[in-house]
């Protein structure tokens, strides 16, 4: 499915087919959790933030400019969503021990597989970058952004964007030079 | 939410830049000046041109000054009515009327006023006591051409608002009355101040509110037609004067006739004073002036003001 | 010279100029790049964790949502969360505002009345208001000289008349 499928989908909803917002739903849920993990850290937070991204997106359905990205669009919903979230839990501190408790299924499921131990390495130093940082990282080593990109979801200026990502390697590579695992 | 908070902010400052204008306490110290004798000479037999200076006034160009409040308990009529009374007197002039506005902080206010070939300058000295409680300090005197002048009735009174002092004091066989009431001014009365006094530092600004003394005067001749026609009324005026004294604009705020306002500014340009001299140079003077042209004042035991006034 | 870059990266507070170092010098040069070159399948590992392809299927979740939505609405309203949010922001914001502007007249218009009203001396009883002088009068010279004050009251006016000290009051 191209953009123009999602046009065409689009259409079909705004027309009153509920239905046909599944497609968009099953297309995009991977992306839009993967983004909701990465600021939250947590996947049944993510996962709220996914169904409320979707939800939010359903209903200004018509307000999306076809001319435009919707994947971009949709994103952009999703991180305001985990924002929202981020403001509920108050504290980036509920969200690493939220983290260390993912980290222990993710640990122990992945132990069996190679580079479970990088996982188990990376979760706290995930925590050492703030939530506009970690989106950046996951937004350009998961969907390939560039800067602009990730600056129209994180709604700032592309040299924003840019020194987020470059802090967001930068912390991460100094972690993990730190580590002997790596 | 942040546009929220700025616009918020903004609509706070604004109602507290409000508040602060608002809370300015404004005074109208009204003054008065009366002439009373039991020999029976009136004011109409000298001269019927009476000019008052002042610093600061509150002055509406529709509105005569001089009849301002002329009904009810603290009118002019009911004050010569009482002064007659009181002091049994047969004659009774109302010569002036001022109404200056104070602004609870300046110290010193003044006025002159300029009848029968002489020039009186009255320096007020107010200062707030508490809420309703004013002390004043009366400074009258005679314009001698000397500094100083002669001195002719220096007091030091409280009062309070609303409540009217009259300061009786004889003067050359005659019994002169001062009254004098401070009253608050209102937002809307504050708000029809013809003129305020130019801005800059505020010692310059005390500066030309004092009154240049006038060495060369000119009194208005009464216009033959209006003293056919029995026409009596008043002319304001704000009277520049440079360095020199000599007078260079008169600006006519309001007047009851025109050819009393064209005869008052005629004399006026003529004038010349004395300037005031401010850290030793002589400065510019700006000052509020009204004329006040009288045909007859009737005895106090008579009701009104006398013959029909131009409004 | 790398390390003159970092320590102004470092030092420097404002982003553009940040990014423009990162454009600069840190994407370019071999060794700043080696610094933030990682073992990107680790961190891909992370990012997408095996559960994301556990959890595709949102759809059962989000439709009874919508559905309940439309029933509330009774028909599909679109736009109703972002421009009424905004919308009753701006209602706030404006309320606020139309409180403090009623206020502050309010408390101007309080305070220009209650200089109207009577002063202190209205509570008292009569007997005592009289003890409250409605003038004083502190020092008094005719002509350069002391003289005397004599005051009379009635309701309306404060009359004092003012003469010179060898002579007594009144006119006559």
């Amino acid at each position: 499915m191209g953009p123009t499928d999602d046009g065409q989908t689009i259409a079909r909803c705004l027309a009153g087919d509920r239905e046909a917002f599944e497609m968009i739903v099953n297309k995009y849920q991977a992306g839009v959790l993967t983004l909701a993990w990465s600021v939250l850290g947590n996947r049944t937070e993510a996962e709220d933030a996914a169904q409320e991204a979707f939800f939010r997106a359903y209903l200004n359905l018509q307000y999306f400019d076809r001319a435009k990205d919707f994947k971009n669009w949709l994103y952009a919903i999703a991180y305001k969503r985990c924002l929202d979230r981020i403001r509920k839990l108050k504290t980036e501190k509920k969200y690493r021990s939220r983290m260390a408790e993912a980290a222990a299924p993710v640990t122990s499921g992945l132990e069996t597989e190679p580079g479970a131990g990088e996982s188990a390495v990376l979760v706290p130093l995930l925590e050492k970058l703030t939530a506009k940082e970690r989106l950046a990282l996951s937004l350009s080593m998961n969907e390939g952004y560039a800067a602009a990109e990730i600056a129209g979801i994180l709604h700032c200026a592309e040299s924003t964007a840019r020194v987020h990502l470059f802090n967001a390697k930068r912390k991460l590579r100094k972690g993990l030079e730190g580590n002997s695992h790596v | 939410m942040k546009k929220s908070l700025t616009i918020l902010i903004f609509f706070g400052l604004l109602s507290l830049a409000c508040l602060w204008a608002l809370a300015e306490e404004n005074y109208i110290i009204e003054s008065r000046l009366f002439r009373g004798t039991n020999s029976g000479d009136s004011l109409a037999q000298g001269s019927p041109v009476i000019i008052t200076s002042f610093s600061d006034t509150w002055f509406v160009p529709s509105k005569a000054p001089s009849s301002a409040s002329s009904a009810g308990p603290n009118s002019v009529s009911a004050m010569k009515a009482e002064l007659a009374n009181i002091y049994k007197l047969k004659t009774l002039d109302h010569i002036n009327s001022a109404q200056i506005l104070w602004d609870g902080k300046k110290e010193s206010l003044n006025e002159a006023i300029l009848f029968e070939g002489n020039l009186y300058p009255i320096h007020l000295y107010p200062k707030t006591l508490d809420g309703r409680t004013i002390s004043l300090k009366i400074d009258v005197r005679r314009d001698t051409g000397l500094e100083e002048g002669e001195k002719i009735l220096n007091t030091e009174i409280t009062l309070n608002l609303d409540d009217p002092v009259v300061l009786g004091f004889p003067l050359s066989g005659q019994s002169y009355f001062l009254s004098l009431e401070v009253k608050k001014a209102s937002g809307a009365d504050v708000g029809r101040i013809a003129i305020k006094p130019g801005e800059g530092e505020l010692n310059w600004r005390q500066a030309r509110s004092l009154l240049p003394q006038p060495a060369f005067t000119v009194t208005p001749t009464y216009p033959e037609k209006c003293k056919k026609e029995n026409i009596q009324g008043w002319v304001a005026l704000y009277v520049f004067t440079n360095i020199e004294g000599k007078v260079i604009r008169v600006r006519v705020l309001g007047s009851s006739h025109p050819d009393l306002a064209k005869s008052a500014i005629e004399a006026i340009r003529q004038w010349t004073y004395r300037p005031v001299i401010w850290k030793g140079k002589p400065i510019q003077s700006e000052f509020y002036m009204t004329v006040d042209f009288r045909l007859h004042e009737q005895s106090p035991s008579a009701e009104g003001t006398g013959k029909k006034q131009d409004q | 010279m790398c390390k003159i870059y970092k320590i102004l990266y470092a030092v420097i507070p404002i982003k553009k100029w940040k990014s423009a170092l990162i454009r600069r010098h840190f994407e370019r040069c071999p060794r700043c790049a080696e610094e933030i070159i990682f073992k990107d399948h680790v961190v891909r590992a992370f990012f997408k964790p095996d559960w994301i392809q556990e959890a595709s299927d949102q759809w059962p979740q989000i439709r009874p949502r919508i559905i309940s939505h439309e029933v509330q609405f009774q028909r599909f309203r679109p736009g109703i969360t972002a421009s009424q949010l905004r919308a009753r922001r701006w209602k706030w914001v404006a309320t606020a505002a139309a409180f403090l502007i009623v206020g502050t007249t309010g408390f101007f218009i309080l305070r220009q009345y209650s200089h109207k009203t009577p002063g202190p001396e209205s509570s008292l009883p009569k007997e005592l208001s009289v003890a409250v002088p409605r003038v004083q009068m502190i020092s008094a010279e005719l002509g350069g000289k002391r003289a005397k004050a004599y005051i009379y009251q009635t309701p309306t006016a404060s009359f004092i008349w003012i003469a010179p000290s060898q002579e007594t009051g009144g006119l006559r």
